[in-house]
């Protein structure tokens, strides 16, 4: 039995669940956390949406079927949390995508939690101006270094697609960085 | 102002400690919080002081439940009151209806009974205009009247 296995059978049995969820966030949160706060930028929406996230892969664990591993399960329910966050905070602003995101970035150059210099802030400048799919493929390759398996097992897209869209991405941010 | 903290990557911070301390907090909620299916959470004493509420309300004052005996012996009082009520009206109308179909072809004005029955009506007018001037208190006179009539 794996050791993901293993893990998988104590959350899923009542008597260890507390302690087996416990060594789940060592394992994960600081992983998932980077993968949040590269989505909405923003520490204090990544705090949010972390907690949300493990509240949520702490009722789903019972009906978890294993048909992913837990890792990329785990990745898929962040991102759609950090997702319907940004979602959720343009619908109450109500401004369009392009407006949010100029909000953040602003926001972010002012944020105690960015220390990026310059160029690390022309980075995220550079990919929050790409297409939704395309920034994301991005972020989850050449931040979290995700393989594009579990890229594709996330985002539910066909591996092809998902490595023409890199390959875009990685093209235009070159291009907007060396403007 | 700027955060002294180390543990950076691509230039986003968190505060010191985060991770112990956000680690904290989700254990404390998944423990604490009566996490529902549908997400909705309550406080832990919330089930303790309501369920103390409902049984200092129920103690002081009975409320009366649309299920309880009291309710219902009310509510069908209330139904055989208006059923009793609205059958006596409609039995009334039909009387009335009934009688003057019937009534009618039973006047004969060819035989003799239709000038006594005349005479009755002549008598029942007198005497009705003889009650009336009772309550009048006009200047008649009884006896002539009365004489007049029988």
């Amino acid at each position: 039995m794996t050791e993901e296995a293993v893990l998988i059978q104590n959350l899923k049995s009542p008597s260890t669940r507390e302690k087996a969820f416990t060594l789940l966030l060592d394992q994960y949160q600081q992983r998932l956390y980077w993968h949040i706060r590269k989505i909405v930028l923003l520490h204090e929406d990544a705090d949010d949406v972390l907690q949300n996230t493990f509240i949520k892969i702490y009722k789903g664990l019972p009906k978890f079927k294993g048909n992913s591993t837990l890792h990329t399960w785990m990745y898929r329910i962040a991102y759609n949390e950090a997702i319907s966050f940004i979602t959720k905070k343009q619908k109450r602003l109500r401004i369009s995508s392009e407006e949010l995101t100029l909000k953040i970035l602003s926001e972010l150059k002012e944020d105690v939690y960015f220390e990026g210099d310059e160029i690390q802030f022309q980075l995220q400048k550079a990919i929050n101006t790409l297409p939704e799919k395309q920034k994301r493929v991005f972020q989850m390759r050449y931040f979290d270094d995700l393989k594009f398996s579990e890229i594709s097992e996330i985002l539910g897209t066909s591996l092809g697609a998902l490595k023409a869209s890199y390959h875009l991405a990685h093209k235009k941010v070159e291009q907007f960085l060396k403007k | 102002m700027r955060n002294n903290n180390t543990n950076t990557k691509e230039g986003f911070t968190i505060p010191n400690n985060y991770f112990n301390k956000n680690k904290t907090s989700i254990l404390k909620s998944i423990s604490t919080s009566n996490i529902k299916d549908d997400g909705f959470t309550t406080s832990p004493q919330y089930f303790s002081s309501s369920k103390k509420a409902i049984l200092k309300s129920t103690i002081n004052s009975e409320p009366i439940s649309i299920f309880s005996k009291k309710w219902i012996f009310i509510s069908v009082t209330i139904a055989a009151s208006l059923i009793l009520l609205f059958s006596i009206s409609n039995y009334n109308t039909k009387t009335t209806s009934n009688t003057i179909v019937t009534i009618a072809p039973q006047i004969d004005t060819t035989s003799n009974n239709f000038i006594s029955d005349e005479t009755n009506t002549t008598k029942d007018l007198l005497l009705s205009i003889y009650i009336d001037d009772s309550y009048t208190e006009e200047s008649i006179d009884d006896y002539a009247l009365e004489s007049l009539i029988f």
